[in-house]
């Protein structure tokens, strides 16, 4: 059968899915941050199966910026990540949500 | 058209169409594979010849005329060797990186146009694809270097990365001024762009392409990660047998492919008359491998910090001050006519001597005696060696003479003027001299003697006792045996041996010995 | 043609979200990591089924070349390695909601009836975006411009915050 665009609306949602499920219940702060970008990069492949299926470019624009935010949200987070753990010597998140140390 | 289209064209007649697309391509990957890998072969033998006619020395010519099968006697020796996984080491990660190093290498080359009509696939996105799939090789870098279970391996790994993700930058940016003047991002559309190569068009792109792409390979004088001298041979430490031969075919490959890529970009690819495109090129390909060469001969290896210093405050800032130089004479000339690069090139200059006062490693100003003519005069001296013949003695055909007083192995024993006085059995420190002596018709004669040279000293207190002036030391120095027991030399053996005494203990016989020729090098005619 | 795509597509779908799983599951970090990098090259092939050739390339460039060697490094440089990824306290919250996400997902989408136009884009997108990026009537030229204004803001963010003092 053919491949139209509800598979890859669904791939999209399926691997969103995966992503929420591991930003929202692991522990280590670089897996919550990896699981992040695939919930984002799920997002990105509906954009672009949206662009290709309506023959119009903006979703694939839209990728790009995407893709440029979350590179830039990688770098900050691992920096923040970095500094917390110099100072508190882990990447617990349970063990990092006091508002006030 | 290119021939992998005419092929799979001419084969739809005859197969199912499907088929006739893929048959093509895997024809067309193994015969680049084998390509590829014969040319690794010929730039492993060109290496070592070369890097040795840049040190006045001949290189490796014992295995084969020339020593072209040297790289044969390469391959066969690291693929017998075994194969040892650390226990500490992640067994999937350490399996898998040296794959994962090698393979983006090998699949650069799918868009490198040999010819007007070979390759592989003509990516309208072709420099783009190389770009991102060198940046693929960093992570095997990265599962090497954690895969090995040893911190020497991981530390090294890191500063490797560093060392590649740095130099990314002022690579693609010297990229993207070419890109501007050739308006497409498909190699084939940009070395039929250049009708004047552009490395005259981009002198300072040209140059910090060059710089960023050794750097990318590890070569010297970048090669700090991954040296025998430092950080013990860096990630791939524990990798021995296959996988070691992995990573070298790796790093030879990344070589290659930058050298094509120069050549597609900067060097006008395969244009030029006469010869055949393909040959043009391969040429072009071995000029720039030469220049990596003498680099490699002649340049010390650069600090990790001077190292990080020279891509983001040297490179990087010249590489976006060239592309604002590039994008503004595209705009005010959309042609680029020949004679701006008779602008570019005093641009560039200028850009390099005024960019290097503002650069200080370890402290100091960048001085031109040093940094410009000093390096100059290195290449240069280099270049000079090329024309000189080698002074490599070929041992163990020929041998260089020892200095006169050399104290070498194997006593010699003057077997008349000896009166069996044992004064060198006494003298000895670590009574190595075994001597049995019988009563003759005049004094004392030696029965049995015996020296055990693999206990000796050479302190030459045995020369120095013996009265009669009966003991030597010799001007050989190969002691080398099967087995120790050879090692203790009997009386029938000193009589029998071709005895070449030295000078030492006995100066007055120092003017009639041979000059020396093995700790200095022979006299040559220049 | 059609019949190449649905392989390609299949393959790749099952590979994008078994390595996804593999990054939420896994215990050791490293691997996770690993995985990640596997899932970002999925995806770009993803793209490629999907006549995106440009955003495939910058997909690998991007995300493997750039991305995931930042988030190795901070799992090398966090050597918490030896815990791994445990799991934590919202795991079955996080599973439900997960869940039901999914299925309200798949039943809107293959519920909705889109209107989709026929017939594959074939030229290449290169020149394409460059065009509608930067358009005579303004395009996405502000976009653009925030976009690097944001990543300069980023670059020297992560500089202070990492800074030694």
């Amino acid at each position: 059968m053919t491949v139209g665009l509800e598979h890859f609306l669904v791939l999209s949602a399926v691997l969103f899915s995966i992503g929420l499920y591991g930003a929202l219940a692991k522990r280590n702060v670089v897996v919550i941050l990896i699981c992040i970008e695939i919930m984002l990069n799920a997002v990105n492949i509906a954009l672009v199966a949206f662009s290709r299926y309506g023959h119009i470019l903006t979703g694939q624009v839209f990728a790009i910026f995407i893709m440029v935010v979350a590179a830039a949200e990688v770098a900050i987070g691992l920096a923040i990540i970095i500094a917390i753990y110099r100072s508190r010597e882990t990447v617990d998140v349970e063990k990092t949500d006091l508002m006030k140390w | 058209m290119v021939v992998l289209q005419q092929f799979q064209d001419w084969l739809a007649n005859y197969i199912p169409s499907w088929l006739a697309y893929l048959i093509p391509l895997f024809v067309a990957f193994v015969v680049l594979t084998v390509f590829i890998l014969l040319m690794v072969m010929v730039f492993i033998y060109l290496e070592r010849r070369g890097v040795g006619r840049f040190q006045i020395r001949r290189g490796p010519n014992r295995a084969g005329p020339f020593g072209i099968l040297q790289p044969v006697a390469d391959t066969i020796k690291v693929l017998i060797k075994e194969d040892i996984v650390p226990t500490s080491a992640d067994r999937w990660v350490h399996l898998l990186a040296p794959i994962v190093v090698f393979v983006p290498a090998l699949v650069i080359f799918a868009v490198i146009p040999f010819a007007p009509t070979a390759i592989v696939a003509d990516l309208n996105i072709g420099i783009l694809y190389i770009v991102a799939i060198s940046s693929l090789g960093v992570i095997g870098i990265f599962m090497a270097g954690w895969g090995s279970g040893n911190k020497y391996a991981a530390v090294s790994a890191m500063r490797s990365v560093a060392q590649m993700v740095s130099y990314e930058i002022p690579l693609v940016l010297s990229i993207a001024g070419v890109l501007i003047i050739a308006g497409s991002l498909s190699m084939r559309a940009i070395v039929e762009a250049q009708n004047v190569p552009f490395f005259l068009l981009q002198p300072l792109g040209f140059l910090i392409f060059f710089l960023a792409a050794t750097a990318e390979i590890q070569r010297s004088p970048f090669d700090l990660a991954e040296a025998e001298s430092e950080i013990v041979a860096g990630y791939n430490i524990e990798y021995s047998g296959i996988k070691f031969a992995l990573f070298y075919l790796a790093e030879y490959t990344h070589a290659f492919a930058v050298c094509a890529i120069v050549t597609a970009l900067f060097l006008g690819g395969w244009n030029g008359p006469g010869l055949p495109s393909a040959i043009w090129f391969m040429i072009r390909v071995l000029l720039v491998f030469g220049v990596l060469l003498w680099l490699r001969s002649t340049l010390p290896r650069f600090r990790v910090d001077q190292l990080m210093a020279f891509a983001w405050k040297g490179l990087f800032p010249l590489a976006v001050i060239n592309l604002f130089i590039t994008a503004g004479e595209m705009i005010a000339f959309p042609e680029f006519p020949r004679w701006l690069l008779f602008v570019n090139i005093p641009i560039a200059a200028i850009l390099i001597v005024l960019w290097s006062g503002f650069f200080r490693p370890a402290g100091e100003a960048v001085s031109f005696e040093r940094y410009g003519r000093g390096v100059g005069k290195g290449l240069a001296l280099t270049f000079r060696h090329l024309f000189r013949p080698p002074i490599t003695v070929q041992y163990p055909e020929e041998r260089l003479t020892p200095a006169p007083r050399f104290r070498g192995n194997m006593l010699v024993w003057d077997e008349e003027a000896c009166i069996a006085c044992r004064a060198c059995a006494r003298a000895c420190p670590v009574s190595i001299i075994d001597i049995e002596t019988k009563k003759a018709e005049k004094g004392l004669t030696v029965e049995k003697l015996e020296i055990d040279f693999g206990r000796c000293l050479f302190c030459g207190l045995c020369v120095e006792a013996c009265p009669k002036e009966a003991l030597f030391m010799s001007r050989d120095y190969e002691l080398a045996s099967y087995k120790r027991g050879q090692l203790v030399v009997t009386k029938e053996q000193f009589i029998a041996a071709e005895k070449r005494p030295s000078a030492y203990g006995y100066p007055e016989r120092e003017a009639e010995m041979p000059p020396q020729t093995l700790l200095a090098p022979p006299k040559e005619k220049s | 043609m059609e019949t190449g795509l649905t392989i390609a597509f299949w393959v790749l779908a099952v590979v994008s979200v078994a390595s996804a799983l593999a990054v939420v599951l896994l215990r050791d970090v490293f691997r996770a990591a690993l995985f990640l990098v596997l899932c970002f090259f999925t995806v770009a092939g993803i793209y490629i089924t999907l006549s995106a050739d440009f955003l495939a390339v910058a997909q690998i460039l991007i995300y493997v070349g750039a991305v995931a060697v930042l988030i190795i490094f901070a799992i090398m440089l966090t050597r918490e390695a030896q815990r791994g990824s445990p799991s934590g306290r919202f795991r079955l919250p996080a599973f439900v909601l997960a869940v039901g996400f999914l299925i309200t997902m798949v039943l809107v989408v293959t519920g909705t009836d889109w209107h989709v136009i026929k017939g594959i884009p074939n030229e290449p997108t290169t020149s394409s975006l460059a065009q509608t990026l930067f358009n005579e009537d303004g395009g996405y030229v502000l976009p653009f411009e925030i976009a690097a204004a944001l990543l300069l803001a980023a670059l020297i963010g992560a500089i202070v915050l990492v800074r030694e003092k």
